[in-house]
């Protein structure tokens, strides 16, 4: 057995519908194939316990249905990424296509995946080039130059209010329910916190994300467009606390040191 | 930047914290501390940021999880940039990972899985070791390690294995005395003999770590356990054999006290301190006629460096 076929057998044997064929192409007259059976189990455990820990609450809402969701990630769409913690996003992303169809999950399901990684991608997210971006010189906000906001938040889009559901608590407080949310780390103290945006903090804030290289001005009329918001002196003073609390909050870090799009 | 020398305890996330909240106190018994760079690149917040804070205190040395050296697949090019420019900032002498297959036809196994020891593995290994090596510019350091079943077409034993990829490779060796105690127990063989086949003066540093015995004859290399003697005894037998290489206890779950952690170090500091002195750096490519591993910075200078071969890695999540 060459190389090639060797993993081949192995990795069908860890990720794999059949295992037990597996383990006959792998077994030597010499060796124990309980130990290849074994090799299965840690693999499959060790990616359950990391999915289990980092998801509870999908794992609480999908109760007995868990291990059979995780048996199919793994066999559908197996890890690929050489870093552990890419594992979350790859769960993710498979049980937010997946689960929605998934016999016995909430419609939900899909969602509070997302949310759930929004969590942990927010933890993990780098942030030293935007601290690079930001011109201190231009004070909290330029109108004719790009906003810097901090890499460590995401910003997601909800039909359901999954993020109501704490761990251990009641999943009936998700109802059906559009929001939208800004997920982002303290920069002091690391933790990640949540925070619900109203229609023209969400534009703002997803307006700024679309386009790092527009000035801040056109993202400010593009989102009071979409928020239905006449530009008077109330939108520019909520606008103004509403930069004031991002800043406060590590989120907002001020102008950019290029210039915008278009402006010379 | 003090040298990795003595003991050394493998950084995990579960004791990060405490360790910064400790790193005033004396703690003579811990030297340097090792990390998994998976663990740190291409991220932001609590973890990386204590690990700044613990490099103001010891010296760290790298070891790897996920560059599958053993695998069929090619080395992962953008893995080994963000690699190799982690390994220029925390200054690591030298950076270790396994003789093993862990990612493998675009699938990701995230476990250590061992492979059969033959020719046509060596061959495969020492062409991705210098491929690997030449991408870094830190030397590597390659580690043995614990299987569980014989893998087939095997013809080569695990000292000659091993031997013949460093010596082919002109690499460096992360000896793991507790996986040559696992494989030694599992398979039924004679720690010592097989030690005694391995390339000791390549050893750049030895790993040492407890087990969990699933059956009366089968052990499951779990290190979530204290260090049990017959792997201290065997350290120690190592220890007269190689003289004073660096030696670092891994604890990956089941997280002791901070002072039942402490105190294996104490144990381990004290055979490392009775053993004799090292005569000259190990042999590899990379450490070529330098004495460079066991100077003040611990670095090759770049030149050197550069002339050598290139290696790497493993990781944890938060």
């Amino acid at each position: 057995m060459n190389l090639e076929t060797y993993q081949h057998n192995l990795f069908s044997l860890l990720f794999g519908t059949d295992p037990e064929a597996s383990v006959a192409a792998l077994s030597n007259p010499r060796g124990r194939p309980d130990r290849w059976r074994r090799y299965r189990q840690m693999v499959r455990d060790r990616l359950e316990e990391v999915a289990e820990n980092s998801f509870p609450r999908l794992r609480e809402a999908l109760g007995e249905t868990w291990p059979a969701a995780v048996a199919r990630w793994l066999s559908e769409a197996p890890p690929r990424s050489p870093y552990l913690r890419d594992v979350h996003g790859e769960f993710a992303r498979w049980a937010e296509g997946a689960l929605p169809d998934f016999k016995g999950a909430a419609p939900w399901s899909g969602e509070l995946a997302r949310y759930e990684w929004a969590l942990l991608d927010t933890s993990y997210a780098a942030e030293e080039q935007a601290a690079r971006d930001v011109d201190p010189a231009a004070g909290a906000f330029a109108m004719g130059r790009p906003a810097v906001l901090t890499p460590a938040h995401r910003l997601l889009r909800l039909q359901w209010s999954v993020h109501r559901a704490q761990v251990g608590y009641d999943l009936s407080a998700i109802v059906r329910e559009s929001c939208a949310l800004c997920v982002y780390r303290d920069p002091v103290s690391h933790d990640v916190r949540v925070l619900e945006l109203g229609a023209f903090a969400a534009a703002l804030l997803e307006g700024i994300a679309r386009g790092p290289e527009r000035a801040l001005l056109e993202v400010f009329r593009e989102a009071a467009e979409a928020s239905d918001q006449s530009i008077d002196v109330e939108l520019v003073e909520s606008f103004a606390e509403l930069v004031a609390d991002l800043m406060d909050r590590g989120v907002w870090l001020g102008s950019s040191t290029a210039a915008a799009r278009g402006v010379r | 930047m003090s040298t990795v020398d003595g003991v050394g305890l493998g950084l995990r996330f579960a004791f990060l914290d405490e360790l910064v909240e400790r790193s005033g106190d004396p703690l003579p018994a811990l030297r340097w501390l090792e990390c998994h760079p998976e663990n740190y690149m291409r991220r932001g917040g609590r973890f990386p940021a204590g690990l700044t804070r613990l490099r103001e205190r010891w010296p760290f040395a790298t070891h790897g999880l996920s560059m599958s050296l053993g695998g069929v697949d090619p080395l992962d090019g953008e893995y080994l940039r963000t690699l190799r420019g982690f390994l220029d900032e925390v200054q690591s002498p030298w950076h270790s990972d396994h003789l093993c297959v862990s990612i493998a036809h675009g699938r990701a196994s995230h476990d250590l899985l061992s492979m059969s020891f033959n020719e046509e593995l060596v061959r495969h290994l020492v062409a991705r070791i210098r491929q690997a090596q030449d991408r870094l510019s830190t030397p590597l350091a390659v580690e043995n390690v614990s299987y569980y079943a014989l893998p087939p077409d095997s013809d080569l034993d695990e000292g000659d294995f091993v031997s013949a990829v460093c010596a082919e490779a002109d690499c460096l060796l992360m000896l793991d005395v507790n996986n040559v105690y696992v494989n030694a127990f599992n398979h039924g063989q004679d720690a010592r003999a097989i030690l005694t086949k391995m390339p000791l003066e390549r050893v750049v540093q030895m790993h040492v770590a407890g087990h969990f015995y699933e059956e009366p004859d089968f052990i499951l290399d779990t290190h979530d356990t204290a260090i049990v003697d017959p792997v201290y005894e065997l350290l120690e037998w190592t220890l007269a054999r190689t003289g004073r290489v660096p030696v670092l206890l891994e604890r990956d779950s089941e997280i002791p006290a901070w002072d039942d952690l402490y105190a294996e170090l104490v144990r381990l500091d004290a055979l490392w301190r009775a053993a004799p002195e090292r005569g000259r750096a190990p042999r590899s490519r990379g450490a070529r006629g330098t004495g460079a591993l066991t100077r003040n910075t611990g670095r090759l200078p770049a030149g050197q460096a550069d002339d050598a071969g290139g290696m790497l890695r493993h990781g944890n999540t938060p």
